[in-house]
């Protein structure tokens, strides 16, 4: 049984592949001190309501915050209860083979607190983690519903969150299908809006608005709806009418992004081999090649390519430098068919010795979707020449 | 001008009991095959070589050309060799001739001179106990008891380096040997042989010895190696127990066979 976590900063939404069904579960938690036991969601509401504890919510706000929770006179790190958070809602389902999440948000603080939790609670072989462009990707593929060259789009409205996803297949020169998908946000819309008595006419204009904004001009094969907000979208009149007329397939599905996420762990622990490419917050959309020769022939090595997710990016090669004294590079950027350059030098250490023994490791890692660190490290040369402790760290953007 | 790719890092060496280094890339065992090969054995290419290029290189494709011809005894080592050179990617047509010119010279000389040219690659590579091993395989050499007496120095056995450096000295009186013997009574004080030679040289050739052995002593006391051992102390006992153990064994490994 794989699961399909998606998370946003309210909800989480979880999909099991044995039954294909998503659970909405609020992103809360309680301490019962007397009976020293946590609980979670809707549970951690009903202890709430008879006084057997407090609930604490807006656990990611408190995380991004680097604050501290007090409950019963102990200080938690926010980290922490987070993570008594999943390993509560892990005890819910069997235990699974494989575990894919997907975030709201990708930065690398959140990547990398959702992987240290999930491999303190399961095996590090049993992780991964992704975002919900990919999410929606999956579930589209999985439907056998796209084309290229027509438009997929996604409305989501959730708690915090109005936002757009658009989805376009484009084929590569030796037929690979590229999906890309671009992400337009509104922050300031949410679903307080839709509270109280005009609430639903002015979440209604609000939302017609937004569609009109982001469907401008564009031919759409689907449009999926997704998110608490939409959950009944015919009550938005004038919003239901706009996406109908712009578009001949207009779906509403609420759980998308979990039942996406849960076809990707599907497809991992399956080992299902993708020929595809995708672009989305979670890849780079560039290839990055270092030059290896300058004489009559050019020589590339690939770095990191279109498609890669930048997290997870760790190339760690060993190069032997013979008459060089810089590196340079390649970006080639395959989709608008351009291309571009940098350059770093070397320490001149490197020039002191006998040909063909200064070996060094070059390392590439993303600290961001398009901030890059090379880092540079003299090797030696095994065991016959030391190395000398040089170690240089170039940061770059790919633009 | 360019970079040679080596490939992903590899932290698996193979042991070249031979020179008693270890290798961890094809470009270091071709490094090492084009530099030394007066060290290499008709037993240099075996099973753990090819299972080390094929598991820990990843290099498939010399794996197979090199497990081929290994099967089928009839080629020459220094085919194989050759074979290893030509995949590395580092030497190019005149340094692999440069390499088989060396070869048939290694071949057409005799077993005294052979002994001696892979004692002082054995030295060069600072693996002095197999230097010294290797110097006495060949019979009452001058010069082997000069290298012998230098290696005994280096891995701080003064004792042996003074017996041989007297022998070496009897038998050629170079002011050379004089000077090591010099340094090596400075530095072990409980043997002072030297009395019985200082009427050989000048007050002023002495003088000479002593600033360049001050000389070497603070330059060593300087050194990254020392300074990284004389940190470790200035962290405290936790951190010394973490670190030391590594000096140590570092330490063992090159004196084991004193």
């Amino acid at each position: 049984m794989m699961l399909g976590i998606s998370i946003t900063e309210d909800k989480i939404y979880v999909n099991n592949t044995n039954d294909n069904k998503t659970d909405c579960i609020p992103f809360l938690i309680l301490r019962d001190v007397d009976n020293n036991t946590w609980h979670i969601g809707e549970s951690a509401r009903e202890y709430s309501l008879a006084n057997k504890g407090i609930i604490v919510d807006k656990l990611l706000y408190m995380y991004d915050n680097n604050s501290y929770i007090t409950i019963s006179n102990i200080e938690y790190q926010s980290r922490t209860i987070i993570e008594y958070f999943f390993r509560e809602l892990l005890l819910q389902y069997d235990p699974p083979e494989y575990v894919v999440v997907s975030l709201y948000k990708n930065d690398a603080k959140l990547i990398t607190l959702f992987t240290n939790i999930f491999e303190n609670i399961l095996d590090k072989n049993k992780v991964h983690i992704t975002s919900l462009s990919e999410a929606f990707i999956q579930y589209v593929i999985s439907t056998g519903k796209s084309e290229d060259s027509k438009k997929i789009g996604l409305i989501d409205f959730s708690n915090k969150n109005l936002c757009y996803y658009e989805m376009n297949i484009r084929k590569t020169k030796n037929g690979k299908n590229v999906y890309i998908v671009e992400k337009i946000q509104n922050p300031s819309v949410t679903m307080d809006l839709i509270s109280g008595t005009t609430g639903v006419v002015v979440a209604d204009n609000i939302l017609t608005e937004f569609a009109k904004r982001v469907t401008k001009d564009k031919i759409y094969q689907h449009i999926y709806l997704t998110g608490e907000g939409l959950s009944q979208y015919i009550l938005y009149r004038d919003f239901t009418n706009y996406l109908c007329a712009m578009c001949p397939s207009v779906i509403q599905e609420n759980g998308l992004f979990a039942s996406g996420t849960a076809e990707i762990a599907n497809k991992i622990f399956n080992g299902v081999l993708d020929d595809n490419i995708y672009v989305t917050d979670m890849r780079i959309d560039k290839t990055i090649k270092l030059v290896l020769k300058y004489d009559d022939k050019e020589n590339y090595k690939n770095l990191c390519s279109i498609g890669d997710e930048w997290y997870y990016i760790n190339k760690n090669i060993n190069l032997i430098l013979d008459g060089i004294s810089e590196l340079n590079f390649i970006v080639d950027d395959v989709l608008k068919n351009k291309k571009d350059g940098f350059s770093y030098n070397l320490s001149s250490t490197y020039i002191d010795r006998d040909d063909k023994t200064n070996m060094i490791n070059l390392k590439i890692r993303f600290v961001e979707k398009n901030e890059y660190n090379i880092i540079v490290r003299d090797k030696g040369f095994g065991d016959f020449y030391e190395n000398r402790g040089i170690n240089q760290v170039f940061e770059g953007v790919l633009q | 001008m360019r970079i040679i790719y080596c490939g992903e890092e590899n932290r698996t060496p193979y042991y070249i009991r031979e020179a008693d280094i270890n290798i961890y890339s094809l470009q270091e065992l071709a490094y090492f095959i084009m530099k030394y090969p007066m060290l290499i054995g008709n037993s240099f290419i075996n099973k753990s070589l090819l299972l080390f290029i094929k598991n820990h290189l990843n290099n498939a494709n010399l794996y197979d050309e090199l497990a081929n011809a290994y099967s089928d005894n009839k080629k020459d080592i220094v085919d194989l060799l050759l074979l290893i050179i030509d995949y590395s990617g580092m030497y190019d047509d005149e340094d692999v001739n440069k390499f088989l010119d060396y070869i048939r010279y290694l071949k057409s000389i005799d077993k005294d001179e052979y002994l001696k040219i892979s004692a002082d690659s054995l030295y060069r590579l600072k693996k002095y106990h197999k230097a010294i091993l290797q110097y006495q395989k060949i019979p009452d050499n001058i010069y082997s008891y000069r290298c012998i007496g230098y290696a005994y120095a280096k891995l701080l056995n003064f004792k042996k380096a003074i017996e041989y450096l007297e022998v070496a000295y009897s038998k050629e009186n170079k002011l050379e040997i004089l000077e090591n013997l010099y340094i090596c009574c400075k530095l072990n004080k409980n043997i002072n042989v030297f009395d019985k030679y200082r009427d050989l040289v000048t007050d002023e050739e002495v003088a000479e010895w002593e600033y360049n052995l001050v000389r070497l002593q603070l330059n060593a006391k300087n050194s990254k190696n020392v300074s990284a051992t004389d940190d470790i102390f200035l962290m405290g006992d936790n951190y010394i127990k973490e670190n030391i153990n590594f000096l140590i064994s570092e330490i063992k490994e090159k004196y084991r066979y004193v």
